[in-house]
């Protein structure tokens, strides 16, 4: 029971100390594009990012303590256990925080200010696609010595003006009765992770994060879900007789659960789910379905794995 | 084998069995459509190269993992015998990276703008063929040749363009000779006459003939001119003269013509005349030889040659050519003294535009180009060439084909030339930090380390953004740090996770390939916490500054990852 509590105690600091990193890295990712260059708007970001974060932390942190349970409790059961009791008290904390009224009114949600146009620097050529512009300067409603060459007209290209009529709001200026953009592209944002469009769903903090107005049961469902799913993918940690390999390939099926997860968070899916609910005349909405479904799924392998275990008669062999 | 050995072999074989996949994933999506078949096999090797650098962290961190985590023995033991292998491992893919990386990168763009250059004329080719415009597929074909002589697609169109120009040779009908009309100069045509009359008193009547035929042409009404032209040309008759006399004086106007043209300070002209000559069997006349050599050192100082520009534009590309010449102090502006001109440089703007250009013998060749030159009043200059060289701050705009010199590529000057001839332009431009700052423009990988912080720091001076070279040089920067790091964090998975019980099968090393795949959407996440590190540096500390701070922000981090390292012992003895 010591070390059971043990790798729950541990688990929880490595999913403060996840949490803080992943804050820091989703806070300096959404603010790396905007105009303030001090490091305020990050910090700012980063604690708005820490109250979506707590699934992706917990995730993680049920990972690790994959190799804990196995290391520190040979018992399947206690691991298993001791897997949802962490997932339970990390999802907890995630939903809590969030929709505490008192951590609502400290961290607000940042309002985005990407769309402050900036005009490219006098003396620098930029080329947006394949129009290279270049201005000497900017004077009131004019662009001194302003030249213009699109590359993908025919010869001859070259275009300028002395003092050519510029337009801040469009961030245009008129060479030779043509408009040029001289708007400042803005840098790629960086998403640490693909970005859930990929999927016709989203992932699975992201899709908590915006159920903040849903009953609080439906997000205890969606998260209660995918912990148990996450927990059935335990037997990964023992899927060969190489401890290396293991870790390697829980890491994919970790990474896989949460695209499987995000793929049948579409809509598609879910109106697929919400059809068969009628059906069978069940009282439930597609989330929630999909909540049940993942839940029996990971319930099953759980329960497989226990069995493969207590009728090998052992635990680890890592 | 000793551990550190054992360590070393794995983390090697696991690089090459992933140099070996990523070629034959190069072998397996080349396409003769996007790159010429003859660069096949040079491609495929460049492009496992290039991906192989890609991952190049990852591997060292997997191969670390494997040969640590398939080890007996006591995690700090098999840490501190992997420690020697870790560095060396990680400064020698870090050097390989780094030097080979540009080379590769260059070499991929290269070939790719050739493969493309190659698609371009095949099929200019085949739509000149098809217009009639022989002329034109023959050049175009010609491009094609010089940079794959043996595609096979090349055969095809050679035997259809060959035929076309025996059949349109054929069908040639003899044509009339041009008649030229000459400008009505009497000022000319009496110096031209004097010369026939100083001539004719010689008895050279070859000469005389010329000249008066020449004032007579330049000004019909010139009956002196005629009526010495009509006597020398029966004197020469008088003399005995043959038929052939007639082809001799033709021959000896045409030296006459070239060396006219030649002393008029118009070489291209001169050269096309000798050229000619020589072409017609009069190669072995001395004074068609030494005025050919005359009229071609002199071409070669007035213009050049469309060869050596299609040899250069058929190579490596750098396409949307645009810059500022820099701007030159003035020695007045310099000594601090007034200035004597109108316009101080500064003030002037001079801008250089065009299609490509390619780096040759220290040269550089452009096409469709265009020049600015832009002061407070106004436009000065502006000038546009088919072809323009820059060498040793000029930039040459007339063009000749060595073989067929009536063809010439000339300027059109719209406004100007401000001053000198109208043949070239003098601007204060080392083409060699030009070609430097336009190549890091579009491909900032492909230059060597010190290239491109040379160009850097040149950028500005041509108006080129450095944002995205320092961001390229960040990239770089960054390489031996994650080499660095993931070899030691490689190791301390491994060391971690190793098996403890019982000798490690063999069979188990299968597992490789998919722990690499596994590794994947990690290297992914990691890549992108890289990009966000040197784009925070950037934001913190624009320009080369911000290099101290993203080697300040991954110092950090490989020190976290050597302190996790050198703490394996413990978690090892806890565990054991």
């Amino acid at each position: 029971m010591k070390s059971w509590l043990g790798v729950i105690g541990r688990a929880c600091l490595e999913f403060v100390i996840l949490l803080i990193l992943l804050s820091f890295a989703a806070g300096a990712s959404s603010s790396v594009g905007l105009p303030d260059d001090s490091l305020r708007p990050m910090y700012i970001y980063a604690a708005w990012a820490a109250l979506g974060m707590t699934p992706l932390a917990a995730l993680l942190t049920i990972f690790l303590a994959f190799f804990s349970f196995e290391l520190r409790q040979r018992s399947r059961v206690m691991g298993w256990l001791g897997l949802f009791a962490l997932g339970a008290l990390l999802f907890s904390v995630g939903i809590g925080m969030r929709r505490a009224p008192v951590v609502r009114d400290v961290i607000a949600q940042p309002k985005l200010s990407f769309s402050a146009l900036r005009l490219i620097p006098p003396g620098v050529a930029i080329q947006n696609e394949r129009t290279a512009v270049w201005v000497g300067g900017y004077n009131g409603s004019e662009a001194s010595d302003a030249v213009a060459v699109d590359f993908g007209s025919d010869y001859p290209r070259l275009a300028y003006s002395p003092r050519a009529p510029l337009s801040w709001k469009a961030g245009e200026v008129e060479i030779q009765g043509r408009s040029y953009s001289v708007a400042r592209a803005e840098p790629p944002r960086i998403h640490l992770v693909p970005e859930s469009s990929v999927f016709a769903g989203s992932w699975i903090w992201d899709r908590l994060s915006s159920m903040d107005d849903e009953p609080v049961y439906v997000v205890f469902a969606a998260a209660g879900g995918f912990l148990l799913l996450a927990i059935g993918f335990r037997f990964l940690c023992r899927i060969t007789g190489w401890p290396l390999a293991n870790v390697f390939l829980a890491a994919a099926g970790m990474a896989g659960l949460s695209a499987l997860d995000a793929a049948l968070s579409g809509p598609g899916p879910l109106a697929a789910l919400d059809l068969l609910a009628k059906g069978f005349g069940v009282p439930l909405s597609g989330p929630v379905l999909l909540a049940a479904v993942e839940g029996v799924v990971g319930l099953l392998l759980g329960l497989i794995d226990i069995a493969a275990g207590v009728r090998a008669g052992r635990g680890s062999d890592a | 084998m000793p551990s550190g050995k054992r360590t070393f072999g794995v983390a090697i074989l696991v690089a090459i069995l992933a140099y070996a996949c990523f070629f034959v994933a190069a072998a397996a999506g080349f396409s003769a459509n996007e790159v010429v078949p003859a660069f096949a096999l040079k491609w495929e090797a460049a492009k496992a190269l290039q991906g192989f650098f890609g991952v190049l962290s990852g591997l060292v961190f997997l191969g670390l993992a494997v040969a640590l985590g398939s080890s007996k023995g006591k995690a700090d033991e098999l840490i501190q015998a992997a420690i020697l292998p870790m560095v060396l491992l990680s400064s020698f893919f870090a050097a390989f990276s780094l030097l080979v990386g540009p080379q590769i990168e260059a070499s991929l763009a290269g070939m790719q703008s050739a493969s493309s250059a190659f698609g371009n004329s095949l099929s200019s080719t085949r739509a000149a063929l098809e217009a009639g415009d022989l002329q034109r597929a023959r050049a175009e074909f010609t491009a094609c040749r010089a940079i794959s002589p043996r595609d096979g697609r090349l055969s095809e169109v050679e035997e259809r363009l060959t035929a076309a120009e025996l059949k349109a040779k054929r069908e040639a009908l003899p044509q009339p000779p041009r008649e030229i009309t000459p400008p009505n100069d009497p000022a000319a045509a009496k110096d031209y006459y004097l010369k026939a009359l100083a001539f004719a008193d010689k008895g050279d009547y070859f000469s005389a003939n010329w000249y008066a035929s020449t004032a007579a042409r330049l000004d019909p009404s010139y009956t002196d001119a005629r009526r010495l032209a009509a006597k020398s040309w029966e004197e020469l008759h008088a003399r005995g003269a043959d038929p052939s006399d007639r082809v001799r004086a033709d021959f000896y106007a045409r030296k006459l013509e070239g060396y006219g043209l030649l002393s008029s300070n118009d070489p291209v002209g001169a050269y096309r005349v000798f050229k000619e000559l020589a072409d017609e069997k009069h190669a072995d006349d001395p004074d068609v030889r030494r005025y050919l050599a005359e009229s071609l050192a002199g071409t070669e100082k007035a213009a050049f040659f469309k060869e050596e520009a299609d040899e250069a534009l058929a190579d490596f590309l750098v396409p949307d050519i645009f810059f500022r010449v820099p701007v030159a102090q003035a020695p007045e502006e310099r000594r601090g003294g007034a200035a004597a001109r109108t316009e101080k440089p500064a003030e002037v703007l001079r801008i250089v535009a065009a299609k490509d250009a390619a780096w040759s013998g220290g040269a550089l060749y452009m096409r469709e180009f265009e020049y600015l030159e832009a002061g407070s009043r106004g436009v000065r200059a502006l000038v546009r060439s088919p072809f323009a060289k820059l060498v040793d701050g000029k930039i040459f705009l007339v063009c000749v084909e060595r073989d067929k010199p009536a063809n010439v590529f000339k300027p059109t000057w719209n406004v100007g030339p401000v001053s000198g001839p109208a043949s070239l332009i003098e601007v204060p431009v080392v083409p060699e930090a030009a070609y430097r700052a336009l190549a890091s423009r579009v491909a900032p990988s492909s230059l060597p380390a010190l290239e491109l912080w040379k160009a850097i720091g040149d950028a500005r001076a041509y108006g080129i953004d450095s944002g995205p070279l320092v961001e390229d040089l960040l990239k770089r920067s960054s390489v031996p740090f994650a080499l660095f790091t993931a070899a030691a964090l490689g190791g301390l998975v491994g060391s971690r996770f190793r098996r403890r019980k019982g000798d490690f099968p063999k069979g188990l090393y299968a597992l490789v390939p998919l722990m690499a795949a596994a590794l994947i959407p990690v290297f992914l996440v990691v890549d992108r916490i890289d990009a966000l590190i040197s784009a925070w540096s950037i934001k913190l500390l624009p320009g080369m500054s911000s290099l101290v701070v993203s080697a300040g922000i991954r110092t950090l981090v490989l020190f976290l990852a050597v302190l996790l390292m050198a703490g394996a012992r413990d978690l090892d003895g806890e565990s054991d």
